[in-house]
């Protein structure tokens, strides 16, 4: 059904209809976002590398010859920026200007948390924010990311796991 | 904790998050009643599933801003229609090019305006125009540059999402013709023009070609210099008619770069780097863009190659030696000692699986029978070369019958780990040795390279009609990215002869000439085709590193010396001779 759609308003898109891929983005763009977000592990990068995924998806519309594939497409596109994003993070350490430019306006358990979130293997990271973010249960994370049912049970059990670990072991330090 | 609560937290985690059965949630509950650290870590996990809940909320919370930005920034953008120029380069300030902090982005738009907007001229040219142009590269075709010398061709084909399909590479000249590397659905085709291809599984390139990347150039260049890290200046007027030309000199590292934009397509057509090795001597490296997303020829990713074409296969058979539980020098080690062992019994079909998934009809020609061995007298200490994967030298002696006598040899091998077959090792197929004439070709030594002074007949400072009275009409005359003829000769240039021989000329006399091939020696024996190995232990280890990611270069100032050295291999491809210090 969603697929239909969408395939109605990429056709409009590639005629030229600028208002027709803001529906897209409408459709698609949280979507998009909960990915990178899921990759990344930050609310910021997020932001950043999911505007350019929507953006390039506008500007290469003509070349997506199905438009009932839309959302996996452009899905493609965001991971893709998305390791992108990361080999470049890896060869630019950040500046110390940027590390003190993290938003301090969350409560400090919810930093504990967003750092362990963030120290979480991108593996385990991306199901857990499909299922909370997403609000997704294991059969579509399973689906989405192409495992299995046990595996998507295994992964989100994991990250709890993890992230206790990690927050305990916060909690000892201090 | 006991092996009961282990598997029991496993149960917990699946509890929270609702996926576990009925009986399942029954025998868990006894436990809790009986296991007080359980029931801890249970109301722990619990708590922080709210945690979790309430974190991604507040993440929600702003969904509507995200979107409203993400929508305002693709109605500027404009969709198929062209805008004006003003905000395409606005849209890229606001897309994600970059990560910025603030105050980054501040000092980076401050920048821009003073450096990447040409006011001076009515058709205003920005860089961001460059780098909006090359978005969404589908196919390129490059040369590359070293130290003004044409050095590799690239042609690469990208899908929608810029992922490379595949790509062909044309490295230096052999001698008999160049070294050709095709990739496609994760094979790799390496030809050496001796008449061998090796074909393996290897899966991401892109780190290989992203050096060599147009779009991606463009754009890191873009993000330097928005980031503060480089200054950016449009040279007036160009010294290229017709072209733009663009110079950046970054901050934080000695590099200079000349760009050259094509006006009407807004593409670099050329990006030459600078880098100040010592404050004296400068190291170059380009690359010149022939096309840009135009369609390349079909043929070009699917050449035929001779018939008689040898092919060592690494995709459709199991090939070389499994470690198991030895440690790489054991493996590397052993491998060897197992192809020789099984060469020396003819047992080529073994031998060849060793020699990587060579046929057994390698073994059979002449450059390799010579080197048969008959009775093994030892296996060399491993000796690790710095490569993206791990490679061995190891020189091994062993007997071999030369016109019915028996000679000891000590040829150099290669390990090298199997690509696409982890834990596999294999021993490289082109083999290291001076002591036998293992090709005729390498004994016909033409003349003698004299470090600072000559390389054979010819001497540097001698004049350029000389050279040209003795070597007959170049195939090549070039500079930068024109070429010449002997009519109009620019004051400095390169000239290049049949047989791999080649001169810099300033000023009508000879100031560098370069060796690629096995013609010229040292007097100590060595030339092209040697190993790096030998030549430090030659030359000492006095020389300065500069590594590409094909070829790694050996500079040595004092002697007026540079060995470019194959990646793969670890062997010389070309000397190049000029004045010392
Ligand atoms: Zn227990």
């Amino acid at each position: 059904m969603n697929d239909r759609l969408d395939e109605t308003v990429v056709r409009a898109c590639r005629d030229g209809d600028k208002a027709a891929y803001a529906e897209l983005v409408k459709r698609h763009y949280r979507h998009v976002f909960a990915l990178c977000l899921g990759v990344l592990g930050n609310v910021h990068d997020a932001e950043d590398v999911a505007q350019e995924a929507m953006l390039k998806g506008m500007l290469n519309i003509q070349k997506l010859s199905k438009g009932e594939q839309f959302e996996a497409w452009i899905l493609q596109i965001a991971k893709n920026l998305c390791i992108d994003f990361i080999r470049r993070r890896k060869r630019v350490k950040p500046l110390a200007s940027e590390q003190v430019m993290q938003p301090r306006q969350l409560t400090k358990e919810n930093h504990d948390l967003e750092q362990a979130v963030r120290r979480l293997p991108q593996e385990l990271r991306l199901p857990l924010v499909m299922y909370y973010f997403d609000k997704k249960n294991a059969k579509s994370i399973a689906e989405e990311l192409h495992i299995s049912h046990s595996g998507a049970c295994q992964r989100i059990r994991t990250a709890r796991k993890e992230l206790h670990k990690f927050l305990t072991e916060r909690g000892q330090d201090e | 904790m006991n092996s009961e609560c282990k598997k029991i937290r496993d149960q917990i985690a699946d509890l929270i998050s609702g996926i576990l059965s009925e009986p399942q949630v029954q025998a868990l509950q006894q436990h809790l009643d009986e296991c007080s650290a359980c029931r801890d870590y249970a109301r722990a996990l619990k708590q922080e599933d709210e945690l979790l809940a309430e974190f991604f909320a507040k993440i929600e919370t702003n969904m509507t801003d995200r979107e409203e930005h993400v929508l305002k920034a693709i109605s500027r953008s404009g969709l198929s229609e062209q805008s004006d120029k003003l905000s395409i380069g606005r849209t890229i300030m606001k897309s994600r090019i970059i990560k910025l902090s603030a105050a980054a982005v501040i000092i980076g738009a401050v920048m821009l305006s003073i450096h990447l907007w040409d006011k001076s001229t009515p058709s205003a040219y920005a860089f961001e125009q460059t780098v909006e142009a090359m978005q969404g590269k589908r196919s390129f075709h490059i040369q590359t540059y070293f130290q003004n010398r044409r050095k590799d061709e690239f042609w690469a084909e990208y899908d929608e999402n810029g992922k490379v399909i595949r790509y062909r590479q044309e490295e230096g000249k052999g001698r008999y013709g160049p070294y050709v590397t095709l990739w496609e659905n994760d094979i790799r085709t390496t030809y050496h023009p001796d008449g061998i291809k090796m074909i393996s599984r290897v899966g991401n390139t892109e780190p290989e070609l992203e050096e060599f990347d147009p779009e991606t150039a463009a754009k890191e260049i873009y993000e330097h210099v928005a980031a503060g890290r480089a200054i950016m200046e449009i040279q007036k007027p160009s010294p290229y008619a017709g072209l733009i030309t663009i110079n950046v000199t970054r901050k934080d590292r000695p590099l200079r770069q000349v760009l050259l934009v094509d006006p009407d397509t807004k593409f670099v057509t050329r990006i030459d780097n600078y880098w100040d090795a010592d404050g004296e001597r400068e190291f170059h490296k380009g690359i010149e863009l022939l096309e840009y997303n135009q369609i390349i020829d079909a043929n070009m990713f699917s050449p035929e190659f001779p018939e008689d074409t040898i092919t060592i296969d690494q995709v459709s058979q199991e090939v070389g030696l499994a470690q198991a539980d030895m440690s790489n020098e054991e493996a590397a080690c052993e491998t060897v000692r197992q192809a020789l062992e099984a060469w020396a019994a003819a047992d080529y079909t073994k031998a060849g699986k060793l020699f990587g998934g060579a046929p057994p009809e390698l073994l059979l020609t002449e450059r390799y029978s010579s080197l048969q061995p008959i009775s093994i007298i030892s296996i060399g200490r491993p000796v690790p070369i710095q490569n993206i994967k791990p490679v061995f030298r190891i020189k091994c002696t062993y007997e071999v019958e030369h016109d019915s006598q028996v000679k000891t040899v000590s040829p150099t091998f290669t390990v090298i780990a199997v690509d696409g077959q982890p834990g596999r090792w294999y021993v490289g197929w082109w083999i290291m040795h001076t002591d036998l004439e293992v090709d005729a070709q390498d004994s016909i030594v033409k003349g003698t390279i004299v470090p600072g002074e000559k390389v054979g007949d010819y001497t540097l400072g001698m004049s350029k009609d000389d050279v040209l009275k003795s070597l007959g009409k170049p195939n090549n005359i070039f500079y930068e990215q024109e070429t010449y003829t002997l009519h109009n000769l620019p004051r400095k240039y390169y000239m290049c002869f049949e047989g791999g021989i080649s001169f810099l000329i300033v000023d009508g006399s000879v100031k560098g000439i370069g060796v690629g091939e096995p013609f010229y020696k040292f007097t100590n024996g060595l030339g092209v085709g040697d190993s790096e190995q030998d030549i430090i232990q030659a030359f000492g280890d006095d020389f300065q590193l500069y590594e590409s990611k094909w070829k790694d270069f050996l500079i040595y100032k004092d002697k007026g010396l540079t060995f470019e050295i194959h990646k793969e291999n670890r062997t010389v491809i070309e000397i190049n001779v000029s004045r010392s210090g």
